[in-house]
């Protein structure tokens, strides 16, 4: 059983990076949603912030390195262009897909949809980590201050998600070897 | 920690700076995706990088929109209280621009009307 370099790096991208961003979400949402004065003590105000700060920060910087990854090491081998006169194509996924009919949409509409959202979660989730480290305790005070951190944080899990999804299946429909 | 900067800390303007150039960053990222497929010179100068292709124009110019934008609303509102509702309203409204023109089958639809009139 062996990777070889183009499948380590989709690992990497999409299962290793992609997964941690996607499953610290519950653990984001849920730490913002109870940060409330009514709900938490003082102490427990300040235990739950150094834990949520840390794990804001680290998921932006995890869901920037997943798209960095995507965009500059997997996805140049996605759209590479096959030489004049290649008939098997099973080393260039888009040409791969582009042609068939029945395999087409998976790029014209899935990837080419996942290249751009992509960047969507990062984007939020620096918002929502910034917001986070900037108000600190202010955030049990107010309450739109942490609803907006909440959507920023939900809306770049929605992105995340989207290009997820589109990944894993256009990488079964034209896996990268 | 001086009482106006307690102040500052606690107005709602920064957390509004940072999301409305989130919104900004996403609606440029949005409009550059339909401009590259609608434009075909737009598209070839977007290639920033070959191997990459125009995304890496693309992608890069939405990120610089964002990251110019942020500090530049930060200085402006970072003191002011009680913006963040009107912000929250243009943001969404700049977020779901942004979203619509990066969705295919609308920036596909542009750019056969704009193609097909050029």
């Amino acid at each position: 059983m062996e990777l070889t370099n183009r499948e380590t790096w989709a690992l990497i991208h999409g299962i290793i990076l992609g997964t941690i961003f996607i499953l610290s979400f519950a653990g984001g949402l849920a730490g913002l949603w109870s940060l409330r004065w009514e709900l938490v003590t003082p102490e427990g105000i300040r235990e739950r912030l150094r834990r949520l700060q840390v794990g804001t920060w680290g998921m932006a910087a995890i869901s920037w390195a997943a798209v960095m990854t995507g965009t500059y090491i997997v996805y140049p081998w996605y759209r590479e262009t096959p030489p004049e006169g290649t008939t098997d194509l099973s080393d260039y996924p888009r040409s791969l897909l582009l042609s068939d009919p029945g395999t087409d949409l998976w790029h014209k509409f899935g990837m080419e949809w996942k290249e751009h959202i992509a960047f969507v979660a990062p984007i939020l989730a620096t918002a929502a980590a910034f917001i986070v480290a900037y108000y600190g305790p202010r955030l049990a005070d107010r309450p739109l201050i942490r609803y907006t951190a909440m959507a920023a944080f939900t809306l770049a899990f929605a992105a995340a998600g989207i290009a997820s999804v589109f990944g894993a299946l256009i990488t079964k429909a034209a896996p990268l070897v | 920690m001086s009482a106006q900067e307690s102040d500052s800390r606690a107005a709602d303007g920064a957390a509004g700076a940072a999301l409305l150039a989130a919104g900004i960053g996403v609606f440029f990222l949005g409009l550059l995706t339909t401009l590259a497929e609608a434009n075909t010179d737009f598209h070839d100068w977007a290639n920033w990088w070959d191997r990459v292709g125009p995304l890496s124009g693309k992608s890069s110019l939405g990120l610089i929109s964002w990251l110019v934008s942020w500090p530049l609303l930060h200085v402006a509102l970072f003191r002011r209280d009680n913006v963040l509702p009107t912000i929250i309203v243009v943001s969404a409204g700049l977020f779901m621009a942004g979203m619509v023109l990066m969705f295919p089958p609308i920036f596909q639809r542009i750019a056969e009307i704009f193609l097909s009139e050029g």
